[in-house]
């Protein structure tokens, strides 16, 4: 089939109504969906949509080793400005996405809470900002992998 | 009925930090009974919210990687000794619980 401009117009323009209609929707099933994936990869790509990740100034406070992968304490705290959400995943987990709090002005941007590691793998710190979103991770030992 | 969230709000350096611990089993759905064999339907905490003098200033979305009885701190900017700080938590299962507590200076 011969690509005319006019087509081409045509084409884009549904797209990108498609894209604006669907998007706020989207959002919304994307977090759910998100949670109930069991694969780490798409945990993230469901929860980015369509948003680069780059490495930022965040802070995981996690054990090197934990003996008791049922309950990992785990401390996160962003640098950056404006956080708007912090969010965590466990690379290795059943279901990879954990947790995403949400931060606001009254608030700093720091949580601390526990999380079930099945095996060891990396925690994944992802800071939401108004610049774009931001990754950390650090490396956790489990030594007995707690039930998920 | 016993209280089974445990909050505490405590002030420093103007800075208040709020610590809970709620009681609940946290089931991710993929845990079998051991006597029947059978799945343990997922029983989960989805969302916390965290208000300040009836006023929200934090919330979460949990899935099922969470620990069981999980523990949750956060830091308010501000806040003043007598301030009231109430948690909520809901589950997949439609059950809440509130717990609320004033703030304690350090």
């Amino acid at each position: 089939m011969e690509i005319t401009r006019r087509k081409a117009i045509k084409g884009a323009s549904l797209a990108a109504l498609a894209l604006s209609s669907g998007g706020l929707m989207k959002a919304a099933l994307a977090n759910a969906t998100a949670f109930d994936s069991t694969d780490y990869s798409e945990a993230l790509k469901l929860f980015l949509a369509d948003n680069e990740l780059s490495a930022g100034d965040i802070k995981i406070k996690a054990p090197e080793v934990a003996a008791n992968g049922a309950t990992v304490p785990i401390e996160i705290a962003s640098s950056i400005e404006n956080t708007q959400s912090i969010s965590i995943f466990v690379e290795n987990n059943p279901r990879p996405y954990i947790a995403t709090f949400h931060i606001n002005p009254r608030i700093e941007a720091s949580v601390s809470v526990r999380v079930k590691m099945r095996e060891t793998s990396n925690i994944v710190a992802i800071a939401k900002t108004d610049a774009g979103y931001f990754v950390a991770k650090q490396s956790v030992k489990v030594t007995a992998g707690g039930c998920v | 009925m016993a209280k089974k969230i445990k909050i505490r709000a405590s002030l420093k350096n103007d800075v208040t930090t709020v610590k809970a611990i709620m009681t609940h089993p946290m089931e991710t759905g993929s845990r079998k009974d051991k006597a029947s064999g059978e799945l343990i339907p997922a029983h989960y905490i989805q969302t916390v919210v965290v208000s300040l003098n009836g006023e929200q200033v934090f919330n979460a979305d949990w899935g099922t990687g969470v620990s069981k009885n999980p523990y949750l701190s956060i830091k308010i900017k501000g806040g003043a000794a007598g301030d009231s700080v109430a948690l909520t938590w809901k589950d997949n299962l439609g059950a809440s619980e509130t717990a609320e507590t004033k703030i304690k200076a350090k």
